[in-house]
C-alpha cells in the first residue's frame, strides 16, 4: 500500500521538494549577510530608541534581491496550504471516483479505510516536512526585517511564521481530501478547496485568533510625542490616535478618550488648530484636554503562546477532518 | 448445493430512485452465472452489493456466508469498463497487486500476462480496450478469489478481444473452478459461457435458474387466437401476442403442453431472456384480450 | 488429438454438439483407441465455453462406453466407432468414386445447393428404403 501511494504520488513529491529546496537554499545563502548587517548596524543589540537605527537598517538590507526573498518566502508559506489542497489533496479520492479506479484499488485486499489512512498519513507527512523545512528557514531569514517593520504579530505576517503555517498546511491537505470525497470530481473539487482554505485563512487570523490569548488593555494619559495620527476637519471635528506602548504588538484597539470617557473627536479650537496655528501649537493645546489612549493590544512577548495554539486549533480541525474522511469513505463513497 | 451468494429482499435506493428491488436469489456455487438485463437494470448495482462497494437500503446479502466488504480476499471484482491505473505500467500493477493481496499468485498473473503477448514494461494507459479488459482481468484472478464477479467485461470489446476475454476467463474457471457472476446487456456474450442465467429487468429479477432446465421448460405455443388464462394450473405464460386468428404465447411449463390444437417449440436462451425483457416492458400488449 | 469449435447458430446444444464432434472422429478413424481427449482446460480455453458444457459432454461420452477418464491423466478414447480396419480401408476407394460423382454433377450444371439436396434426399431414400426392408 505504501508502495502504491509512493508510485502514485512521487512527481508531486518530487515537484514539492525541489520547490523547498529552492526557497531554502535561497534564504540560506542570503541569510547571513542579512544578519551581519542586522549586527553592524546596530539595530540587533538596540534596546530603545531604535527607530532611526531601524528605519537605517531596513534601507540598507531591502535592496531587490532581499526584498524579493522576503515577499516570495512569505508568500509561499501563504500559498502552501492552498497548494497542497489542491494539488495533493483534493485529486486523491476524487482523481480515483473519476477514472474508476477506486473500483480496482478497492477490491484488492486492502479496506477502504486502511487505504484512506496509509494515503492520508503518507501525504500528510509530505505536507508537515515541506511545510517545516520552509517555515524554519522563513522564520529564520526574516527575524531582522520584520523586527523592523510592522513586526510579526502582524496578521498575515504571523500566519507564514513559526509553527502555524504547518497548521494551516495540514489543514488545506485535509480539506482537500474531504472535499475530494465529497464532491467526487477532481477539478471542481480543486476550485472549492481553494475557496475554503482561503476562508481559512481570513476567518482564523481575522476573527479566532484575539480569542486565543487574552489581549492586554492599557489607558495612558495623551502624550503628545506619541502622535501617531492628527487629523482635522473643516468642520472642526478631530482624529487623533497615539502609538501603542510597545513596538511590535498587535493592536486590536487603539482609541482617544475625552475626559467624559466617550470616545474623542474634538471639536478643535479653531485659533489653535485652524490655519493660523501649527501643528505644534494643535498639540499643546489637545494636551490641555485632559485625553487618555484607550488600547487594547496582543504583545510580541505572547508570539510564540500565540502560535502554539493556533497550530493546536488547527491541528485539532485537520484530526477532526481526516475522522470524517474515514467515516465518509464506508459510508458514502462506491 | 451450497451458495456463493444468498439475498434477500435486496433493495438498494439512491434518493428515490430505485436501482435494486426487493431481490431474493440463491447463486449456486462452482457455476459460471449470468447476470443479464438492459442498460439501467440494476446489474452493477447487485454486483457491486455483491462486492461491498454499495450497502443494502433494506433486505440482506451474504457472499460466501459472511457480509460482503471490500477488501476481502475471497472476492474478486472487475468493475465496468475495466478501469487501470493509466499512467503505471503492466510490471507495476502487478507489484501493486502483490504489495495488496497476501493470497497473490505473482506466477500466474505473469505467465498470463506472457501469454497475451503484453509488453510488462507497458503503459496501462496506451492499451487497447482488450489488453485492458486482459490486465484487468489478470488483476481479479491473480489474487487467487473464491468468486469472481465481472460487471459487463465484454461489453466494449471488439469479437476478438471478446472471444479472447473469455477464453481466458473459462481456462480460468476451468482450472480453479472458482464460482464466477458476470454482467452483460447481451445474451450473446453469456449463453456459452454460462450455466446459470439471473434476468434482470426494471431493478427486479424475472427469473434465474439452471440454463438447461430453463430451457427445457419454455417453449413457444402458437395457435388458434385464445385467452391465455384458459392454459390451465402449472403454465405460467412468460409473453402473450396476438393477430385477428392467432395467438403466440412463452409459457413456463414443467409438464409438456400436449394440447394438439397448439404448436410447441423450444425456445433459444436469447428468445427466452427477450421474452421476460418484453413482458416487463409491455404490458400493454398483454391487455388485448380483456378489452374484447 | 482433435480440436473442438462450437457453431452458435445450428440450434444444437453446445454439449451435444461436442458428443458429435468426438462421434465424428472415432467414425473417421481420427481417433483411435488410447487417444486422449484435450483437457476441459484446453478446451475452454479454446472455444470459451462454459466448463461445465464440456464435462457433461465427457460424462454423457464415458455414459455411452466411447471414453474412459483416468484420474490425473486426462480422458481417453476406449472404443472406437470405426468398423474396423476393413472399414477403415474401404473409405479411400469410396471417396475417390465419390469426388469422380461430383466432378460429373458439377458437368452437368449443377451448384453447390443442388448437389447437397441431390445427396441429402437420396441418402434419406435410401436409408428409409433399408428401414421398411428390414421392418
Amino acid at each position: 500500500m505504501i508502495w502504491l501511494t509512493w508510485r502514485q504520488f512521487r512527481i508531486q513529491a518530487w515537484v514539492a521538494v525541489v520547490f523547498a529546496a529552492v526557497v531554502a537554499a535561497a534564504l540560506a545563502a542570503t541569510g547571513p549577510a542579512l544578519y551581519d548587517l542586522y549586527r553592524s548596524s546596530g539595530f540587533a543589540d538596540c534596546t530603545a530608541d531604535c527607530g532611526e537605527i531601524a528605519r537605517n537598517f531596513t534601507a540598507q538590507a531591502t535592496d531587490a534581491l532581499n526584498t524579493t526573498l522576503y515577499v516570495v518566502g512569505t508568500g509561499a508559506l501563504l500559498l502552501l496550504p492552498g497548494l497542497v489542497g489542491i494539488f495533493w489533496g483534493a485529486p486523491m479520492v476524487a482523481r480515483e471516483v473519476e477514472t474508476g479506479t477506486h473500483r480496482l484499488v478497492w477490491n484488492q485486499t486492502v479496506s477502504r479505510r486502511r487505504w484512506l489512512v496509509v494515503k492520508l498519513v503518507t501525504v500528510g507527512l509530505a505536507t508537515v516536512v515541506v511545510a517545516v523545512t520552509i517555515s524554519a528557514v522563513v522564520t529564520w531569514w526574516t527575524v531582522p526585517l520584520d523586527e523592523a517593520g510592522p513586526g510579526r504579530m502582524y496578521p498575515a505576517v504571523f500566519s507564514a511564521r513559526g509553527v502555524v503555517p504547518i497548521g494551516y498546511a495540514a489543514v488545506g491537505f485535509v480539506a482537500g481530501v474531504v472535499i475530494g470525497m465529497v464532491v467526487r470530481r477532481a477539478i471542481p473539487a480543486m476550485a472549492v478547496t481553494l475557496l475554503a482554505v482561503a476562508l481559512v485563512q481570513a476567518v482564523v487570523p481575522f476573527v479566532v485568533r484575539e480569542h486565543l490569548v487574552t489581549p492586554v488593555s492599557a489607558t495612558a494619559a495623551f502624550d503628545p510625542s506619541k502622535i501617531e495620527q492628527l487629523g482635522i476637519h473643516p468642520d472642526n471635528r478631530i482624529d487623533v490616535t497615539q502609538g501603542p506602548p510597545v513596538r511590535g504588538a498587535w493592536v486590536l484597539s487603539n482609541t482617544m478618550a475625552g475626559p467624559d470617557g466617550k470616545e474623542y473627536h474634538g471639536p478643535s479650537d479653531p485659533v489653535k488648530c485652524g490655519r493660523a496655528g501649527g501643528p505644534q501649537e494643535c498639540e499643546q493645546w489637545l494636551a490641555g484636554q485632559n485625553l487618555r489612549q484607550e488600547v487594547t493590544y496582543i504583545p510580541p512577548d505572547k508570539f510564540w503562546a500565540l502560535q502554539w495554539r493556533e497550530f493546536g486549533l488547527l491541528a485539532v480541525i485537520a484530526v477532526l477532518l481526516s475522522v470524517f474522511s474515514l467515516w465518509w469513505i464506508q459510508r458514502r463513497v462506491a | 448445493m451450497s451458495s456463493v451468494i444468498t439475498t434477500t429482499g435486496l433493495t438498494k435506493r439512491y434518493g428515490r430512485r430505485t436501482a435494486l428491488s426487493d431481490c431474493t436469489l440463491h447463486v449456486p456455487a462452482g457455476h459460471v452465472v449470468g447476470l443479464v438485463g438492459p442498460n439501467g437494470a440494476g446489474k452493477s448495482t447487485l454486483l457491486q452489493l455483491t462486492c461491498g462497494l454499495l450497502t443494502p437500503t433494506a433486505g440482506t446479502i451474504e457472499v460466501l456466508g459472511e457480509t460482503p466488504h471490500t477488501g476481502s480476499p475471497r472476492i474478486g471484482f472487475v468493475a465496468q469498463d475495466t478501469p487501470v491505473y493509466g499512467n503505471l505500467t503492466i510490471a507495476e500493477h502487478l507489484r501493486f497487486g502483490a504489495h495488496l493481496n497476501p493470497g497473490w499468485d505473482q506466477a500466474l498473473a505473469e505467465g498470463r500476462i506472457a501469454e497475451l503477448g503484453l509488453d510488462p514494461a507497458q503503459r496501462a494507459g496506451k492499451l487497447s480496450g482488450g489488453q485492458r479488459a486482459q490486465l484487468a482481468l489478470t488483476l481479479a484472478i491473480a489474487k487467487r478469489p473464491e468468486l469472481l464477479l465481472l460487471d459487463e467485461p465484454v461489453a466494449a470489446l471488439d469479437p476478438l478481444a471478446r472471444r479472447e476475454f473469455l477464453q481466458g476467463l473459462m481456462a480460468y474457471a476451468a482450472e480453479h473452478g472458482t464460482s464466477v457472476v458476470m454482467s452483460s446487456h447481451l445474451v450473446a456474450d453469456l449463453e456459452r459461457v454460462c450455466d446459470h442465467l439471473i434476468v434482470l429487468v426494471n431493478s427486479r429479477v424475472r427469473v434465474d435458474g439452471d440454463v438447461e432446465e430453463l430451457l427445457g421448460t419454455h417453449h413457444r405455443l402458437t395457435g388458434p387466437r385464445r385467452d391465455p388464462s384458459t392454459l390451465g394450473p402449472g403454465r405460467h405464460v412468460v409473453q402473450a401476442s396476438h393477430t385477428d386468428v392467432q395467438s403466440t404465447l412463452v409459457v413456463r411449463s414443467t409438464a409438456p403442453v400436449d394440447d394438439p390444437t397448439w404448436a410447441s417449440d423450444r425456445l433459444d436462451l436469447e428468445d427466452l431472456v427477450l421474452a421476460y425483457m418484453t413482458e416487463a416492458g409491455a404490458h400493454g400488449r398483454d391487455r388485448v384480450l380483456e378489452k374484447r | 488429438m482433435i480440436e473442438f469449435h462450437l457453431d452458435a447458430r445450428s440450434g444444437v446444444a453446445p454439449y451435444l454438439q461436442l458428443i458429435q464432434q468426438v462421434r465424428h472422429a472415432l467414425r473417421l478413424g481420427l481417433l483411435k483407441e488410447g487417444d486422449r481427449l484435450p483437457t476441459v482446460k484446453d478446451v475452454v480455453a479454446r472455444v470459451a465455453i462454459n466448463p461445465n458444457t464440456v464435462l457433461k459432454a465427457y460424462r454423457e461420452l464415458e455414459y455411452e462406453g466411447l471414453v474412459q477418464p483416468r484420474p490425473g491423466l486426462g480422458t481417453f478414447v476406449t472404443r472406437t466407432l470405426a468398423g474396423g480396419d476393413e472399414a477403415i480401408a474401404a473409405h479411400e476407394p469410396l471417396r475417390r468414386e465419390l469426388t469422380g460423382w461430383l466432378g460429373r454433377a458439377r458437368a452437368a450444371g449443377l451448384d453447390d445447393e443442388d448437389v447437397e439436396a441431390l445427396l441429402i434426399s437420396t441418402f434419406r431414400e435410401f436409408s428409409e428404403e433399408r428401414a421398411g426392408r428390414r421392418g
